[in-house]
């Protein structure tokens, strides 16, 4: 199901600040995957790129009315769409 | 007057981390509380207990978690208290701002058929970004309680002390959530085949639904009451519903969860007009999180939290100095001038000097936690773990664990109570562990007496800064080889939340500062004076009956009696069981370069760093001696090389951190095997390096 990327999906890290998507897939696995989800990083949800510090990690973004500061690691496990 | 006693009534609060769980817990319970940890692991417990109407009220507060799997030590913590303690009430306390979130844990906490209360908490901020929460209409939804809060400005207390009573009389459990036809019937079919023991029975839902995402703890643990076909019969079903669904089970599951919510949500929440409540938060974090000026501007915030500690911090450590010099005199005065007691020098060398000489350093603790406090309070820590995480994390450490280390160049021991704000227990533990090489306060004194007395003038700041950047350079690399031997393993996921700026309360400020005070002052009364009173024993016993000084004098040295007594002073040491110590460990310490005299030295050093200095000063009998002690200077140049003298300090640095650090490293860490493993680890790596340095120099002909 991991395989089922979709050509048009790209990494969250690609964004730049202020761009706003969809988010497509969460990959992954264990523990790591578990929390993203139960932080409600789920597909169909909507994200924004608030900002993105020194070296390009970690990406601060805004979800559900939340801000939350992901690690590159975590942030390219995190597969986003079209625009929203 | 024979009273009825009526059992306690037994509440837990669960709840997502930042959402004000610990300020209600403050405002429900007061000062009648304890911090401690729950045994083996480095997660903070705290309980304590409230009455209303005669009726006790004991409250747990279990850590921030956003879920209940088993995945991280919080996150078991709090599914084992869930599981196995019989509460009779489970208030999840809920982040108004962050609803759907914070009610994804109050899902499970139905599972697992708790009597719950929900506590609506941050109600105000919600309230001021437009979003109206119907109630009553929730209540009727939910079956039980549900009230509004304001943790930290004390709002709702009576509301939430009512519902919890309201909750406690009803002794409901909650109804198991519906997640769809599909999940439940599942969930349905699994438990029917759990013949679950003891308190386990209502929990069953929730055990279903963990052993159907393939939670192997869980069967694990409760193997006695999960069959082998149950599993496999949960696995059946994880694959049956995947391929119904053509996604992954966890993910399924979550998003059941997520969707119970969000009809939930639908029905109670209404959104009036669509304020950007973090505006005023946006503005100050184009500044302060900016990716190029966020950086010096924590710098300069760093700074002024240390300035404030130490120079405000000084006024009161003057009075502490005196009050003890006061006390010491006092005690003195009870034995008649020039007289000799045991009890007197056990007072006032061992007591009033070991213990006092922690004890002097209250008020820089409590400065600096005020400060750390405001930063936390206020939500800028988030913002400085995000901005420091990316250097950080190259070794293995957390952006959050900039701030303890920034804090072990005043004192270990502060620095290492400051790991409490991360929350993995693994980035905690590296931090704790490496976090007496920086090169703290009491080592100053030392580097104050032996640069000058090995460095030309020249050389002397930049050998200051080298032994501090060596230590900074030293954790680091020891951080990486932590995480690459005993704390290997997964990386925790670093997914951090960045609350809005908020005006701290001094009340919250005030408790945190009196609460690691009185930490403090608690270790201080008892590990510190216990090995205070062991080192002095060590470096009194036993007594010399005759003076080598005496025959010299006998032949007619003339000598004043201050030069007399230090010399006498002298040998008593060296035949002290400290002094033989150091004779004793002589070969052990030679491949450095280091005498006896160094060694018996060091031994006091594990007291107090600073002490190496006077003691150094004893062995020498130079008198009262002081970091400035131009003789004690002198001496030491004289009978050591600076190669010695970089070896030492190198050691110093390094070795054995002081008995305070061990202790609080054992009392944070939750185990003896991380503070031994502090204690041996750095003073292996302390002798490996000096040795090194030591031999090397020699063949290369310094030294």
């Amino acid at each position: 199901m991991n395989d089922s990327k979709s050509p048009s999906l790209q990494s969250l890290v690609s964004l730049a600040p202020g761009e706003r998507r969809q988010i497509g897939e969460v990959r992954g696995q264990g523990s790591i995957r578990q929390r993203l989800l139960d932080m409600g990083l789920l597909p169909k949800q909507t994200i924004r790129m608030e900002r993105i510090a020194l070296g390009g990690a970690p990406v601060w973004v805004e979800l559900n009315g939340s801000h939350l500061a992901l690690r590159r690691e975590e942030a390219e496990m995190i597969l986003v769409g079209e625009e929203a | 007057m024979a009273k009825k006693t009526v059992p306690p009534i037994k509440i837990a609060l669960a709840g997502n981390p930042n959402a004000g769980k610990t300020s209600l817990f403050n405002v429900l319970t007061g000062s009648r509380q304890h911090v401690g940890n729950y045994p083996g692991v480095t997660v903070e417990q705290r309980w304590g207990h409230y009455k209303v109407n005669g009726q006790r009220v004991d409250v747990v507060d279990l850590p921030g978690t956003y879920s209940l799997t088993s995945f991280s030590p919080e996150e078991r913590v709090a599914r084992d208290e869930l599981l196995h303690t019989q509460h009779d009430v489970v208030v999840v306390v809920a982040d108004s701002t962050a609803l759907k979130r914070s009610l994804m844990l109050l899902v499970q906490v139905m599972q697992l058929g708790a009597t719950p209360v929900l506590c609506l908490n941050m109600s105000d901020e919600a309230m001021a970004s437009g979003q109206r929460i119907d109630r009553k209409r929730l209540e009727l939804e939910l079956g039980f309680p549900v009230v509004e809060t304001v943790g930290h400005k004390g709002k709702g207390r009576d509301d939430l002390i009512a519902a919890i009573f309201r909750a406690s009389e009803s002794k409901t459990s909650a109804k198991t959530p519906s997640l769809g036809e599909d999940l439940d019937g599942a969930i349905e079919t699994i438990s029917a085949t759990l013949k679950l023991s003891g308190s386990l029975p209502q929990t069953k839902a929730w055990v279903a639904t963990r052993l159907l995402v393939g939670d192997e703890k869980i069967a694990e643990e409760l193997a006695g009451d999960v069959s082998k076909d149950t599993v496999a019969l949960a696995k059946k079903e994880a694959e049956r519903l995947s391929n119904e669904t053509g996604q992954d089970i966890s993910l399924f599951v979550t998003e059941r969860y997520f969707a119970f919510v969000d009809d939930l949500l639908a029905k109670v929440v209404k959104t009036e007009r669509r304020s950007d409540s973090r505006a005023r938060s946006e503005r100050i974090d184009r500044v302060l999180a900016n990716p190029t000026f966020g950086l010096p501007v924590f710098g300069i915030i760093m700074f002024a939290i240390f300035w404030v500690t130490f120079t405000l911090g000084e006024i009161p450590m003057g009075w502490i100095e005196s009050g003890q010099g006061m006390l010491s005199d006092w005690i003195t005065g009870f034995w008649p001038q020039g007289s000799e007691s045991a009890l007197r020098s056990l007072l006032v060398d061992g007591v009033i000097a070991g213990v006092g000489g922690v004890v002097v350093f209250l008020p820089n603790i409590v400065l600096l936690f005020l400060g750390l406090a405001l930063l936390e309070d206020s939500g800028y820590m988030a913002r400085a773990a995000y901005l420091m995480d990316r250097v950080m994390h190259r070794f293995g450490l957390h952006g959050k664990s900039f701030v303890p280390m920034m804090t072990g160049f005043g004192c270990s021991i502060p620095g290492i109570m400051a790991t409490r704000t991360l929350e993995n227990e693994r980035d905690r533990l590296t931090t704790m562990l490496v976090l007496p090489l920086m090169s703290c306060g009491a080592r100053l004194p030392i580097w104050m007496l032996l640069i000058p007395a090995f460095f030309p003038p020249e050389w002397r700041a930049p050998a200051l800064w080298g032994i501090y950047s060596i230590g900074i350079l030293l954790a680091f690399l020891l951080a990486l080889a932590l995480r690459r031997t005993v704390l290997a393993g997964e990386a925790a996921p670093f997914v951090m939340e960045l609350p809005p700026y908020r005006m701290p309360t001094s009340r919250a400020l005030i408790k945190k500062m009196t609460e690691r005070a009185w930490i403090y002052l608690r270790k201080a009364g008892t590990i510190i004076l216990a090995v205070s009173i062991v080192l002095w024993v060590m470096s009194t016993y036993p007594k010399k009956d005759t003076y080598e000084v005496d025959a010299q004098l006998a032949q007619g040295i003339e000598m004043t009696d201050e030069e007399i007594e230090q010399a006498r002073g002298g040998e008593d040491l060296r035949y002290s069981v400290a002094g033989r110590l150091g004779i004793a460990i002589e070969p052990l310490i030679k491949p450095m370069g280091f005498d006896w005299k160094l060694g018996t030295s060091m031994i006091g050093a594990f007291a107090a760093k600073e002490v190496f200095v006077a003691n150094l000063g004893i062995v020498y009998s130079m008198g009262e001696t002081t970091e400035d002690s131009e003789d004690l200077r002198n001496k030491l140049s004289r009978d050591y090389s600076p190669l010695v003298g970089f070896s030492l300090m190198l050691f110093l640095l390094i070795a054995a951190p002081c008995m305070a650090t061990f202790a609080v490293t054992r009392r944070e860490s939750g185990s003896w095997r991380w503070a031994f493993l502090q204690l041996g680890g750095l003073t292996l790596v302390a002798f490996l390096l000096s040795t090194t340095v030591y031999q090397v120099g020699r063949l290369l002909g310094a030294g």
